[in-house]
C-alpha cells in the first residue's frame, strides 16, 4: 500500500507518477517576511488547475518533493488532492545543508533521532504549523545535498532516511547527483535495500553523466531524470529537454527502462524563489511526446511513468 | 478569487471543511472587563479554550465562526494563538450584536458611519493586527427597534461594498429582517437568519418562506438543553433535529446550516458562566450526529452540511 | 519625541518603570517548529510566562525587553496577549540572535536587506500586521563574528541610525569588532547596549565600553552555579563587577537582565533563571555588596529610560 495524503491507497492505482513535484516551495523562515505574503486561495486555484492539467494528459499521481522544511502544508496538501483529483505522495526529510536549520545541524541531533522524526511523519502524521502534529502521513523520504560533497548533517539525514524508509516501507529520493555514490554507501549502510533507493537530479547540468547512472541501475537502484523542462537558462542546473531526452532513450536503449522515473521538478507556488515557468502537466504534454518521437516504444514509457514507481511505492514496512 | 478570511489569513473555500458556523470562542457583554466577578486567571482561559478547539478538531471539526463582534469578546491576538496552537480555522466578524449590545460609544452614530467602519475592517484589518472579518454580524432584541433596523441597513451596505454575508441574531423577526437588508439591495443568497432552532424560536412555515426567498436558515442551538443553565432558548435537541427534517423534507437542505451557539469561555455571562456544566463545539459533532440518525438522518448527511453549506455562503467572490 | 513601542502601543519614557532589558519568552534556535520532540505545551508556557510576569510585576517591574528576534520563538500574538492580561509592558526586538538563529530565508540578505527589514518592523509593523518592534537585538555566536552575523550586524546599525531605535547585542566577544563596525558607520555609542557582559567577565573591557558612551549590560542574572552552562557563576561576583562599575563612576552605563527563558524550544540545555530573580535577590544582592540605592536605581529605572526610547536627535536625524 502506498501513503498519499488521501490515505493508503494500492500502488497498482497510482497510474502515471511524477515522482518529484514541489506543490508550495519556500525557504524556512519565509513566514516572516513582512513583503512575502502566500495568497493562499489563489495559490490553491492554481495549482488544482496545474494538477487537472495533469490529469487530464493521464497523470495519476505526484511525489511532492519538498521534505519537511520547505512550505510543505499537509494538511493543503490533502484538500488539493481532494479537489483536483491527482494522488499526492507527501514527503518527509531535511533540506540540503544550506536551507536545514541549526536547531537540526546541532549534533545533538543524531542520525537515530532525525529517522524517529522521519518515521513519526510516516507513520503517525505530518508535523504541521502551530505545534501540531497534523494526522496526514507522509509517504516517501527524501534528501538533498550540493555538488562537493556530503556535509555532517547531509550524512545524517541519508542515513536517518535509510532507517526511516526501512521502517515503513518507503523509497528514498536523493538530490545531488554529483555524490550519488556516497549517497548509496550511506543509505545502504543502513540497510536500506537497492530497490527502495531513486538516486535523483541526474539530469543536473553539471552532473549529468549516463555511464555513472548506468552503474547505479546495474546496483539495483533506479535513477530519476527529474527536472524535465527546466530548459537551458532557466536555472544554473537546467538542462535541454532535447539532451534529457537523450538521457533517458540511452537507458532505455541499455535495457534499463525498468530502473528510470520521470518528474518536472515543477513548482505549484514559489515564495521567496525563482518559479518554474512550466508545471507538471509538461512531463505528459510535451516530454513524452518528444521520448516517442525519439523512438521510446509505449511499453518503455508505461514502465517509466507507471510500473517503476509502482513497484517503488509497494515496499512493505520492516525491511 | 473566492476565499474565506480567517484570523490566520484568507484561505481557500475547499479549507473550511466541516464548519459549526454559528459559534463564540469567548462571549461577553460589553463592560465585562470592568466586573473583577469576571477576571478569570487567563491561562486558564487560555488552556481551556486550546483544549475545545483540539477536541473539535480531533472528532473531525476543521473552522469555527466565531460570532462575537465589537465589543463582545472578539480578542484577534487570542484567538490567532488559538488557531495556530490547535489547527481550527477561526472566523470573526464585524459588527454587533443587537443594538442594545452596541457600546455606547456607538451610539448615535450614522448609517453610513458604521457601514463605513464594517468595510474598513472588512478591507484594512481590526484594529492594528492586519485581520480581516470573514462576515457581519448584527442583531435584534425582542423585536425590530430602530437601532436594529439601522444596524442592519449598515451591515447591508457594507456586505454589498465587501462581498461578505451577514449573520443576523433575528429568527423571529425573519421575514422583517430580510425585507430591511433586500431593501438596501443585499443579495438574500448572502444572508443567515439565526437562532431558528431557539427554546420558543422553531417555526417550519417561516423557515421554508425565508429558504425559499434564498437564504440560510441557522440551526445553531444543539446541545443547548440544559434550562436551568440557559433558560430562554434551552429546549430538547429532538425539537431541533425535527425542524432539521422537516426542511430536509422540503428541499432545502441546501440552505441550512448547522451549530451550537456555545462559548468555550464565557466572559461575563451569568446563565452561561464557564463554570456551570454546559456543552462545547466538540459535544455538538459528538451528539448531534444521533439526534438526527434517530429520525432518519444520516451521519453523512449532518457531515454534508457542515461542510459543503458554509463554503458556499462563506466565499467572499 | 522620544517613546518606547511595546506590543499595545507606544509608552512615554516615564512610563517604563524598572525595566529587564533582556529576557526571552519562547527560545529556540531556528527549526524548532519541525521537530515535535522540541515542542512544549503552549497552554503551560503560557501560564508560566503570565505567571513569571506577574511576579516581575509584583516586584515593581513594569517593563520586560523580549530579545529574542525574528524566527527565535517570537510569537506576537501570545507577546500580545501576555502584555494585556499582565499589565507589564512587553517589548518586542527586531534582529536576528546569530548565524544559527537566522533562517534559510534570510541568509542571502546583505546588510542592506537586513536594514530595511529591522526598520520595517520598527516604523511600519511585524510581519502583516502595524504591531511595531521596540528595539534592536542582534549578536554572534561563539567564535567571532561570520560574515552573516557581520551583515546582520551592520543591518542593525543601519535600522538604529534610520530609526532612532536602540541596538542591544550579545556576543561579547565580539566587543572591538562591533565597535569598529558602528564607528564605520556612524552609529553613536550611546545607542548601543552590549550584553552578555557576565558572559566573559573583563572589567578593563566594560570600562572601556563605558568610556565609548555606550552601555554594558549584565544580563545572566540568577544563572549561579547550578547551571552547566560554562558562564554560570554566583550572583555575588556579579554584583561586585556593578559594584566596581559604579565605583569608578561607570553606573550610568550599567543594566541588568536575567536573560530567563520560559520555554526552551530545543532538545536540553534549559537557562531556568527567572525573570523575577532580579528584583526579588540581585538588588539584595547589590545592596549587600554596597551599591547605593540611587545607583541601583538609575541601573534600573535611569539608564534604560535614557537608552532605550527611540529617539531622534534636535537636529531631527537619530540621537
Amino acid at each position: 500500500m502506498t501513503q498519499t495524503v488521501n490515505g493508503a491507497l494500492a500502488s497498482a492505482q497510482l497510474g502515471v507518477v511524477a515522482v518529484r513535484e514541489y506543490v508550495i516551495r519556500a525557504r524556512p523562515g519565509w513566514e516572516h517576511d513582512p513583503w512575502l505574503e502566500l495568497d493562499r486561495p489563489a495559490a490553491f486555484d492554481a495549482i488544482v488547475s496545474a494538477l487537472r492539467a495533469f490529469k487530464t494528459l493521464g497523470g495519476g499521481t505526484i511525489v511532492e518533493a519538498g521534505g519537511t522544511l520547505c512550505g510543505r502544508d499537509p494538511e493543503m496538501l490533502e484538500k488539493l488532492a481532494s479537489a483536483s483529483g491527482v494522488n499526492i505522495i507527501a514527503s518527509t526529510g531535511l533540506a540540503g545543508e544550506e536551507a536545514t536549520p541549526a536547531h537540526f545541524q546541532h549534533s545533538r541531533i543524531e542520525a537515530a533521532d532525525l529517522a524517529d522524526l522521519m518515521a513519526d511523519e510516516l507513520t503517525t502524521g505530518m508535523a504541521a504549523r502551530g505545534m501540531r502534529r497534523s494526522s496526514v502521513r507522509a509517504g516517501a523520504v527524501v534528501t538533498a545535498n550540493g555538488p562537493d560533497g556530503i556535509p555532517d548533517i547531509g550524512e545524517r539525514a541519508l542515513r536517518a532516511a535509510a532507517l526511516a524508509a526501512r521502517r515503513a516501507g518507503v523509497p528514498v529520493f536523493t538530490s545531488g547527483s554529483a555524490q550519488a555514490r556516497r549517497q548509496l554507501e550511506l543509505l545502504t549502510l543502513e540497510g536500506l535495500p537497492m530497490e527502495c533507493i531513486v538516486i535523483g537530479h541526474c539530469d543536473d547540468r553539471k552532473a549529468a553523466d549516463l555511464r555513472r547512472d548506468m552503474e547505479i541501475v546495474g546496483m539495483g537502484a533506479c535513477v530519476a531524470y527529474d527536472h524535465v523542462g527546466w530548459e537551458d537558462g532557466s536555472a544554473p542546473h537546467a538542462l535541454s529537454d532535447e539532451r534529457r531526452a537523450e538521457l533517458v532513450k540511452g537507458m532505455v536503449d541499455a535495457g534499463f527502462a525498468n530502473r528510470v522515473v520521470l518528474a518536472c521538478s515543477a513548482i505549484g507556488c514559489a515564495l521567496g524563489m525563482a518559479a518554474s515557468k512550466h508545471a507538471t502537466s509538461h512531463l505528459l504534454g510535451s516530454f513524452v511526446p518528444r521520448l516517442s518521437k525519439a523512438g521510446i516504444g509505449e511499453s518503455a514509457l508505461h514502465t517509466m511513468l507507471v510500473e517503476n514507481p509502482r513497484r517503488l511505492f509497494a515496499a512493505e514496512p520492516g525491511r | 478569487m473566492a476565499h474565506v478570511n480567517t484570523v490566520m489569513g484568507a484561505i481557500h473555500p475547499d479549507e473550511l471543511g466541516p464548519t459549526a458556523t454559528h459559534e463564540h470562542i469567548v462571549w461577553g457583554p460589553p463592560g465585562w472587563e470592568h466586573d473583577p466577578e469576571w477576571w478569570f486567571h487567563y491561562p486558564q482561559v487560555f488552556a481551556k479554550c486550546l483544549a475545545g478547539l483540539v477536541e473539535y478538531r480531533e472528532l473531525g471539526g476543521r473552522s469555527i465562526m466565531c460570532c462575537s463582534g465589537i465589543g463582545l469578546g472578539r480578542d484577534v491576538e487570542f484567538y490567532r494563538m488559538l488557531s495556530k496552537y490547535s489547527g481550527v480555522n477561526i472566523i470573526v466578524p464585524t459588527g454587533f450584536w443587537a443594538a442594545a449590545g452596541i457600546p455606547n460609544h456607538f451610539l448615535g452614530k450614522s448609517i453610513d458611519y458604521l457601514s463605513d467602519m464594517f468595510v474598513g475592517e472588512l478591507t484594512d484589518g481590526i484594529g492594528n493586527t492586519g485581520v480581516r472579518p470573514g462576515f457581519i454580524k448584527v442583531g435584534i432584541g425582542r423585536t425590530m427597534t430602530p437601532g436594529d433596523e439601522m444596524l442592519h441597513r449598515a451591515a447591508a451596505r457594507a456586505a454589498k461594498r465587501a462581498g461578505v454575508p451577514v449573520v443576523s441574531h433575528g429568527a423571529w423577526e425573519a421575514l422583517k429582517v430580510l425585507e430591511i437588508l433586500g431593501s438596501e439591495g443585499m443579495d438574500l443568497s448572502r444572508v443567515i437568519i439565526s437562532h431558528c432552532s431557539h427554546g420558543g424560536a422553531i417555526d417550519p412555515v417561516r423557515d421554508r418562506k425565508v429558504a425559499s426567498m434564498g437564504a440560510w436558515i441557522s440551526y445553531d442551538s444543539f446541545t443547548v438543553t440544559n434550562t436551568s443553565a440557559v433558560t430562554h432558548y434551552a429546549h430538547p435537541d429532538e425539537k431541533r433535529a425535527e425542524a432539521v427534517k422537516q426542511m430536509i423534507d422540503a428541499g432545502f437542505m441546501h440552505r441550512m446550516l448547522l451549530s451550537s451557539d456555545n462559548n468555550l469561555f464565557s466572559l461575563g455571562w451569568m446563565r452561561s458562566s464557564p463554570y456551570v456544566g454546559k456543552a462545547t463545539q466538540a459535544d455538538f459533532l459528538r451528539s448531534t450526529p444521533g439526534k438526527l440518525r434517530r429520525i432518519g438522518i444520516s451521519e453523512e448527511i449532518f457531515w454534508k452540511i457542515l461542510t459543503e453549506n458554509p463554503k458556499q455562503v462563506m466565499a467572499i467572490q | 519625541m522620544p517613546h518606547l513601542n511595546t506590543l499595545l502601543g507606544t509608552l512615554h519614557p516615564e512610563e517604563m518603570g524598572m525595566v529587564a532589558v533582556r529576557e526571552h519568552i519562547l527560545w529556540g534556535s531556528s527549526g524548532w517548529e519541525f521537530d515535535p520532540r522540541a515542542w512544549p505545551r503552549i497552554a503551560k508556557v503560557f501560564e508560566k510566562s503570565f505567571n513569571e510576569l506577574l511576579d516581575f510585576k509584583l516586584l515593581g517591574g513594569q517593563t520586560f525587553v523580549e530579545c529574542s528576534g525574528i524566527g527565535a520563538g517570537r510569537d506576537l500574538d501570545f507577546l500580545v496577549k501576555l502584555t494585556a492580561v499582565t499589565g507589564v509592558h512587553v517589548v518586542a526586538s527586531t534582529g536576528f540572535w546569530s548565524d544559527a538563529h537566522t533562517p534559510a530565508h534570510f541568509r542571502r540578505y546583505g546588510a542592506d536587506d537586513f536594514a530595511r527589514l529591522f526598520t520595517h518592523e520598527l516604523t511600519v509593523g511585524i510581519g502583516h500586521t502595524r504591531i511595531k518592534a521596540g528595539v534592536i537585538s542582534v549578536g554572534n555566536g561563539a567564535g567571532g563574528m561570520s560574515e552573516l552575523e557581520t551583515a546582520i550586524y551592520r543591518g542593525a546599525v543601519r535600522a538604529a541610525k534610520a530609526t532612532g531605535a536602540a541596538l542591544i547585542t550579545h556576543g561579547i566577544d565580539t566587543a572591538r569588532r562591533q565597535i569598529k563596525i558602528f564607528q564605520e558607520e556612524l552609529l553613536a555609542l550611546p545607542r548601543v547596549v552590549f550584553g552578555d557582559c557576565d558572559r566573559i567577565i573583563d572589567l578593563e573591557r566594560d570600562r572601556w565600553l563605558a568610556g565609548l558612551g555606550a552601555c554594558v549590560a549584565y544580563d545572566n542574572v540568577g544563572l549561579e552555579a547550578w547551571s552547566d552552562l560554562p558562564y554560570a557563576m554566583p550572583d555575588q561576583w556579579r554584583a561586585e563587577l556593578v559594584a566596581q562599575m559604579v565605583a569608578s563612576g561607570h553606573g550610568e552605563s550599567v543594566m541588568l537582565s536575567a536573560g530567563s527563558k520560559v520555554a526552551n524550544l530545543g532538545r536540553g540545555g534549559a537557562h531556568l533563571s527567572n525573570v523575577g530573580n532580579l528584583l526579588r535577590y540581585f538588588v539584595p544582592e547589590l545592596e549587600k555588596a554596597g551599591v547605593a540605592q540611587e545607583a541601583i536605581r538609575a541601573i534600573l529605572v535611569g539608564n534604560p529610560k535614557r537608552v532605550l526610547p527611540i529617539q531622534r536627535d534636535s537636529a531631527g536625524g537619530a540621537a
